[in-house]
């Protein structure tokens, strides 16, 4: 890694382990095969295509790796869901949909290091048995679409994709699909109805499971742009190598990207958030204090900067402040919240959490795709409500009432988002409850004009 | 002459307060905590002199509104800034 130099500002951190975005930004770097080829681009793949399917999946699965996506399944076990004796054709997909809020990671891959994602999808279609693999990119990417479809074309020129690849017998065709501009088409199960044409509606899971039931009814692999990546390193270092980048649960390295303050790179976990925001990314502006932190895009619950938190059970149990967790999996679900896309959001003590609030309220109540009534109605009314605070014309009831729409949310709908929009709200109102409180004020009137119309009209009638 | 008396006054209408903060029967409220708002910061807080009164400077980005509290009274709607100054506000018990 020495050798290589990147551009001018874009130098990583001595404390950034960068595997995954180890060409971006690098100098004399550019995304065409040739150079990728120089630096023993496809030898991994190569080399899947010499073992055996449930070789290369024992691998995966040995290096513990878990889906960058945002659930942090582990993926290996996914491939091993493709029921046994299937008769189906298997398909891979590509979620490069990106748009959790906070989220610009794959968009680095796409676009600087289209290679290292074609020959992740390789392996792993070897991998599960697909020979039709498909990029689901979402609309708001159009140059990194062009990208990868000429790095497709490429591939297929230099026998890398295509019939007979490098004449192993195995064929695979890889499709870039433009998504349809809506977050939920990062959903997996309302990805693959947009795949097939339809209106991005989530299925309900059981029992569509995409690994059983997915693209037209057949076995589909959905993976991240990321964690697809990450299988190229786990056949070039082995699965126990890899392990040891990170922890036997949080293995391998992590892309966190940030906003507030900048920095790009694959943090190799458990890095901590203090050698995070402060070692890395310099701390907070003169004079300001940093307030609170969404650890993993804007559906994972908010944490204070100020928080102690017990981790781990029993004898094991561990009092750690914010600064000494470690950003990883397991430890960020300890302390109530998720790793979920890596997205973190840093805000100081200047910033207003109402708006905060009222900015992520009306990101949901947008996407929503209105399929079940708690999500659709309650997405809707969370935003109504969190306008009045934003606005400063909510009573110190409203906060109470957000909370409870919050909660008639949670665990009620077809797909996560509904958690995803509701988490937010009920981590803001538990964190900073004094705050938003503050800014109502009971002397608010929050009849709607309609209502005020008709109590006129009503006491103007006589009885 | 007329002009430097035009900058004095200037100058002092500049330092002089723009929001006084008061109870119901119109007495000051010293302390009250005045904090200035955009849609999405918060200033510092500051607080009310014995006279009520706390200078508060449009600044960038704009400041909406002010959010007046003090231990004791009841929480004030916020209250909008645009308005002409000075803006006197009423705290009640
Ligand atoms: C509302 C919603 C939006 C999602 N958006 C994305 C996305 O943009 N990209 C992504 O990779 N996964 C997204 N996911 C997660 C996918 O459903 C799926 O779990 C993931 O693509 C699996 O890949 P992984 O196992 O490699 O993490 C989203 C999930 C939900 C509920
Ligand atoms: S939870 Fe929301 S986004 Fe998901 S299916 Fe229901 S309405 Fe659609």
């Amino acid at each position: 890694m020495s050798d290589i130099t990147y551009l001018p500002g874009k130098e990583p951190h001595e404390k950034e382990h960068r595997l995954i975005f180890r060409n971006v930004d690098r100098k004399g770097w550019n995304p065409k095969i040739k150079t990728y080829l120089a630096e023993g681009g496809y030898e991994m793949a190569m080399k899947a295509l010499k073992m055996k399917p449930q070789e290369v999946i024992d691998e995966v699965k040995a290096s513990g790796l878990r889906g960058r996506g945002g659930a942090g399944f582990p993926t290996g076990i996914k491939w091993g869901f493709i029921p046994p004796n299937n008769t189906k054709p298997v398909y891979l997909i590509c979620n490069c949909d990106e748009s959790e809020p906070g989220t610009f990671k794959d968009r680095y891959i796409a676009h600087q290091d289209p290679h290292q994602l074609i020959e992740g999808m390789v392996i792993s279609a070897y991998a599960v048995g697909a020979h039709v693999a498909y990029i689901y990119i979402r609309e708001e990417f159009p140059e990194a679409a062009i990208i990868l479809e000429k790095a497709i074309a490429e591939a297929k020129k230099n026998g890398f994709l295509g019939k007979d690849i490098q004449g192993s017998g195995f064929d695979l065709e890889i499709y870039v699909h433009r998504g349809a501009a809506a977050y939920i088409c990062g959903e997996e199960t309302g990805l693959i109805e947009s795949l097939e044409g339809k209106r991005p509606y989530p299925r309900i899971k059981p029992p569509y499971f995409p690994a059983a039931i997915g693209l037209y009814m057949a076995p589909t692999i959905v993976n991240n742009v990321e964690s697809l990546c990450h299988v190229v390193h786990i056949l070039r270092m082995g699965g126990e190598e890899y392990i040891k980048l990170g922890t036997p649960r949080n293995s391998g390295t992590r892309m966190s990207v940030f906003q507030a303050m900048f920095l790009r790179g694959t943090v190799a976990v458990p890095i901590t958030f203090q050698e995070l925001l402060y070692d890395m990314c310099g701390g907070p502006k003169d004079g300001r204090t940093l307030k609170a932190v969404i650890p993993g895009g804007s559906s994972s619950k908010i944490l204070r900067c100020n928080e102690t938190f017990q981790i781990g059970r029993g004898d094991d149990a561990e009092e750690m402040t914010f600064w000494q967790l470690p950003l990883d999996f397991d430890t960020l679900a300890a302390a109530g919240s998720m790793a979920g896309s890596g997205g973190v959001i840093v805000m100081d003590d200047t910033r207003r959490m109402s708006w905060v609030l009222n900015n992520i309220t009306h990101f949901y109540a947008h996407e929503s795709c209105g399929q079940c009534t708690p999500c659709r109605e309650g997405s809707t009314w969370m935003k109504k409500v969190s306008d009045r605070i934003e606005d400063g014309k909510a009573t110190p009831t409203d906060v109470q009432v957000l909370e409870d729409i919050a909660y008639q949310i949670d665990g009620k709908t077809v797909c996560a988002f509904g958690e995803a929009s509701a988490w937010p709200v009920e981590a803001m109102i538990d964190k900073f409850r004094d705050e938003l409180v503050g800014e109502t004020s009971d002397d608010n009137d929050t009849r709607s004009a309609e209502r005020i119309a008709q109590e006129q009209f009503l006491s103007s009638v006589p009885q | 002459m007329r002009s430097l008396f035009g900058i004095l006054a200037l100058v002092c209408s500049s330092c002089s307060p723009t929001v006084f903060v008061v109870d119901e029967a119109g007495r000051p409220i010293e302390d009250a905590k005045v904090i200035p708002m955009s849609r999405s910061f918060n200033w510092p807080p500051k607080e009310t002199d014995e006279n009520g009164g706390v200078l508060v400077h449009q600044d960038l980005p704009t400041i909406d509104y002010l959010q007046i509290s003090k231990a004791g009274y009841r929480n004030h709607p916020l209250v909008n800034f645009n308005l002409p100054k000075p803006i006197t506000v009423v705290l009640k018990k």
